[in-house]
């Protein structure tokens, strides 16, 4: 319990890293593919022309697949630092760690959420 | 684990000293100058709770004239200023505010500070809540009510048809968010710098986390309807056109503004219901919380996945389906990550040995109710469902189960459990438990049939219905059902009160608790710890304090102390290691006067009197200046002696010390304020049929001119707080470049500032033409509002220089001057996005 800064600050900024970025790549994937989808759609069909549906569904499923990527890689250094953790005695670090994996299977399955409206439905209805 | 050690080392008169500087004012000064967050947590909730009852009055007469068909209580429109000013109070004035009141009472308590990070900025955000109650109420007064309903939607409240009374709509709820932005700020602040030496993020409680999470969406959710409203008010009075379709603006920008709040708020109330019981359905079991690594994830996932919410509160009014299936996933999550919760509940009960005291009944009574809220949630989540029960009683039922159930009765065991803390005594349990089955009973009797009232089609917002619609048995028995809810809450209070005279008295920790607050006395002293608690474990109360000498001796160093100014200690963000004091503020009139400035001011504006405007400007900037006038005197007295016990300086750069988070937390308001301009104004365009053809701004010297100089001012600002010693002891050398730096900053600023408005004043534009030309007025306005915020930091600094007499004041606040500018050039960039790139890239 003694001198606790021992938890190396290079693990601990891995284990942060990791918590924030779950959260900020599904306000990104939300924010973005409702952007780009609803704001392109609307600017082509106010401008009376026909959008073209299949290159922005494939825009928007193409960016969420990059960010469930960033997403699933951040929950596994998570993960990591959580095993770490454990054998190194630093529950901070541990708790960073779970607290991390936890979000980026909870903000994944939210991206998957998204990414497949565009498949399923009509793009720009 | 103690808090008051007679073995320690202070003396006496040390401690007399340390008593004399926390001394609480007395008379008249107690009402008007009290900034300690305990009185002010107070009067948050004791304001909150007399809107609650306003509010509840309310309900009562509407379901009186509900109680049977076609009755003629109320006329129809008094029926229609009840329901706005009932949603309006509950929502408004009391829901928020009285968990922002809960939080400031309780969070210095359980984090082990002595105080709110900015006590006076803390104040000055409940004056403005208080006046904004009052402006709201005065409607009644001049016999103008509000009656648009509790999110006012456009053209209802636009110009054309809503009088003054939506202007009085406007202004308070402005005032309102004014404080609960405010409010949220300083719940960052705390949780992230001022917790108990050794309280790292995971010995944190659960309520600490749910109240960083709710601060960040109030940030991020709460400045859109600020700017929405100001939007709506140009529209009223100035003759801008955003809502106005006939010149490119749109109604449904104001649906999307509000909702953007209105659905994060929903969980902005409940949220730190469920973390009250997080926090007591454990002391009641008899058993730390289980899962607490889940639940922390699930109340994170909730508070950032509710602001992608907004979108399924118009499921009805036309957007593409793609776009509302976006939402509809988000919702689903949501419910997975309220599940978590009640399932880390359940089996903590499960695993304790629970107490039916009076907080574990309201703790299941809303274990149940919202179980089946949420169940009702999922069906009015689901696109087609909602599109048939829009509108109906079954959304009614639904939004009052969510809210009385995930809000109400948490706050109730709430009260409860820390009424020994607040007051000391304990409040009867019998009439505790007669309170809880009366709420409990009427709340079910009310609201559970309204859902059969929905489903058999009668509309919400209605004064009266029909016989022939055969729901007049299930209206009155919900009517009945009222009466039995109210005759609890109003048994709830008296309970309470009269455990302020004849309770027994509690002691400190009368449940067993786990939590820092319990180590207090009960009330709790002005400084709260006398004796910094440490903290080794999530539960400190109940396990042995660490060994660990570094902590110990932070906690010996704030022993009774220090003793010239008010402080407390200031923690790493991660791991709660020492690091410096935090000076935190005494007395002071100034936020009410500057509050009070304010609110005249919306007066003025409300009364159309330039005399009564221009007496307030004078009002908050006089006051305004003297209060940091005030803050600098104090803090020379705490930095005229060395570091707290030797060790702790009073105030250090960077993210070490208080007023750095609060001017990035500024910065990051800023932006989003401008963010959600820029989003008002694209929106536009890509939604009106005729849109100005390639129309920008134009002026693109005196743009990129305005962001040199706010470039000008942050180099300067940046340039000055890196010169001067930090030590407490070195002689200050570096007046002459902290006054040439915050004379450059001061320039540059005021040059933006003129160049701002030149960009107007030159452009060929006319705001009340079309919505392109109100958006760049909008966008230019904040711009203008940003740079006013920065030179204000920037003349803080220069007042900060010419009273201290060290070097080391003056350069943080140089620093933090540096990190405000910093926002306003991104609201500059912003800006010029929105009116020259985007209109000029797009179609
Ligand atoms: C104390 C018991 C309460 C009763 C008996 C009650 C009853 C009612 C009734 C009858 C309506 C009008 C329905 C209509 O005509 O459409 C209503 C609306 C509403 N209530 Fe309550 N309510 C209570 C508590 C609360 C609380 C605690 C909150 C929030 C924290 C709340 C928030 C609202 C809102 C937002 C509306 C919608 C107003 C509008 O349509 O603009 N109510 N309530
Ligand atoms: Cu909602």
């Amino acid at each position: 319990m003694t001198a606790v800064p021992a938890t190396r600050p290079r693990t601990v900024r891995a284990a942060v890293a990791a918590v924030l970025i779950p959260p900020a790549a599904w306000v990104t994937a939300l924010g973005l593919s409702y952007l780009v989808q609803d704001f392109a759609c609307t600017a082509y069909t106010s401008s009376g022309r026909p959008p073209p549906s299949t290159v922005i569904g494939a825009l928007v499923i193409g960016l969420d697949a990059v960010l469930l990527a960033l997403t699933l890689a951040a929950g596994a250094v998570a993960w990591r630092e959580h095993r770490r953790a454990a054998g190194d005695d630093s529950p901070l670090t541990g708790f960073l760690g779970l607290l991390g994996t936890a979000l980026s299977l909870g903000f994944a399955a939210g991206i998957v959420m998204i990414a497949v409206n565009p498949l399923v439905l009509e793009v720009c209805a | 684990m103690t808090t008051t050690d007679e073995e320690t080392r202070p003396t006496a008169e040390e401690r007399s000293a340390f008593e004399e500087v926390w001394a609480r004012p007395r008379g008249w000064r107690r009402v008007l100058t009290s900034v300690q967050h305990k009185s002010v947590g107070t009067r948050y909730m004791v304001t909150a709770a007399v809107f609650f009852f306003v509010g509840g009055v309310q309900a009562l007469f509407m379901r009186v004239q509900l109680a049977q068909p076609e009755q003629q209580v109320l006329s129809a429109q008094t029926y229609n200023e009840l329901f706005t000013m009932h949603g309006t109070t509950m929502m408004f004035l009391f829901a928020v505010p009285f968990l922002e009141g809960l939080a400031a009472y309780l969070l210095p308590l359980m984090l082990g500070a002595r105080d709110m990070p900015f006590a006076r900025y803390n104040t000055f955000n409940y004056w403005c809540y208080l006046f904004a109650g009052i402006l709201l109420y005065s409607s009644f007064l001049v016999g103008m009510v509000p009656d648009a309903g509790w999110f006012a939607y456009v053209p209802l409240s636009g110009p054309e048809f809503a009088d003054k009374a939506m202007d009085i709509w406007l202004f308070g709820l402005a005032l309102a968010e004014l404080a609960a932005i405010g409010a949220a700020i300083e719940m960052i602040v705390v949780v992230l710098g001022m917790r108990a030496p050794g309280m790292s993020l995971d010995r944190m409680p659960i309520f600490a986390w749910t109240m960083l999470s709710v601060a960040v969406m109030i940030v991020l959710a709460f400045v859109p309807l600020l700017v929405g409203s100001m939007l709506l008010e140009l529209d009223r009075n100035a003759g801008t056109a955003f809502f106005d379709t006939e010149r490119g603006g749109d109604p449904l920008l104001w649906q999307h503004l509000f909702w953007i709040f209105g659905h994060p708020e929903v969980y902005v109330m409940f949220l730190p219901g469920a973390a009250v019981i997080s926090q007591v359905l454990p002391v009641h079991s008899r058993h730390r919380l289980v899962g607490y690594p889940f639940v922390v994830a699930a109340v994170v996932v909730t508070a950032i996945m509710s602001l992608g919410l907004w979108v399924h509160h118009m499921y009805t009014t036309g957007l593409p389906p793609v776009t509302l299936s976006f939402f509809t996933a988000a919702s689903m999550s949501i419910s997975v990550a309220s599940g978590v919760q009640v399932v880390a509940w359940i089996a903590t009960l499960w695993s304790g040995r629970p107490r039916l005291t009076v907080p574990m009944l309201f703790s299941l009574g809303f274990l149940f109710t919202f179980v089946a809220g949420g169940i009702t949630g999922v069906m009015v989540a689901s696109a087609p469902f909602d599109a048939q029960a829009h509108d109906t009683y079954f959304v009614v039922a639904h939004f009052h189960y969510v809210l009385i159930g995930g809000m109400l009765f948490p706050v109730l065991a709430g009260l409860f459990h820390w009424w020994p803390k607040f007051t000391g005594r304990i409040p009867s349990a019998r009439l505790g438990a007669v309170s809880f089955w009366l709420t409990f009973g009427g709340f079910h009797l009310t609201f559970f049939p309204m859902h059969l009232t929905g489903l058999s089609g009668m509309p919400r917002r209605v004064f009266t219905y029909d016989a022939t619609l055969g729901v007049g048995l299930l209206n009155l028995l919900s009517t009945v059902g009222a009466f039995v809810l109210a005759s609890g809450f109003v048994l709830a209070a008296v309970t309470l009160l009269a455990a302020l005279r004849r309770g027994e008295r509690s002691g400190p920790n009368p449940w067993g608790a786990d939590s820092l607050e319990w180590a207090a006395d009960s009330p709790p002293s002005s400084p709260n710890f006398g004796r910094i608690p440490v903290v080794g474990s999530r539960a400190p109360l109940w396990n042995p304090p660490p060994r660990d000498p570094e902590l110990d001796r932070m906690a010996a160093a704030f022993d009774h102390a220090p003793q010239n100014v008010r402080a407390t200690p200031f923690t790493t963000v991660l791991d709660a290691r020492p690091s410096t004091a935090a000076v935190q503020a005494s007395p002071s009139i100034w936020p009410v006067v500057t509050a009070g400035g304010l609110a005249l001011a919306f007066v003025g504006l409300l009364v159309e009197s330039a005399w009564v405007v221009g007496a307030s400007v004078l009002v908050i900037a006089a006051g305004f200046v003297a209060w940091e006038l005030q803050n600098e005197r104090e803090l020379g007295a705490g930095e005229a002696r060395e570091p707290v016990g030797g060790r702790y300086p009073v105030e250090a750069p960077g993210p070490r010390s208080p007023g750095w988070w609060g001017a990035t937390a500024a910065a990051v308001v800023l932006v989003v304020a401008v963010a959600t301009v820029a989003f008002s104004l694209l929106f536009l365009e890509v939604n009106a049929p005729v849109w100005p053809a390639g129309g920008t701004l134009g002026r693109p010297w005196l743009s990129a001119g305005t962001g040199l100089a706010v470039v000008l001012a942050i180099a300067a600002a940046w340039w000055g707080s890196r010169h001067g010693p930090l030590d407490h002891a070195a002689t200050p050398e570096a007046r002459g470049a902290h006054l040439t730096a915050a004379a450059t900053t001061g320039l540059a600023g005021t040059a933006a500032l003129v160049l701002t408005v030149a960009q107007w004043v030159t452009a060929d534009l006319d705001h009340t033409t079309h919505a392109y030309d109100s958006g760049v007025l909008a966008l230019l306005g904040t711009l203008g509002v940003a740079i006013v915020l920065g030179l204000g930091i920037t003349g803080s600094a220069l007042v900060a220089r010419l009273t201290h007499a060290r070097d080391v004041r003056p350069r943080i606040m140089l620093q933090n001057a540096a990190m405000l500018w910093a926002g306003v050039l991104v609201v500059w960039a912003i800006a010029w996005a929105a009116t020259d790139l985007v209109p000029g890239a797009v179609v």
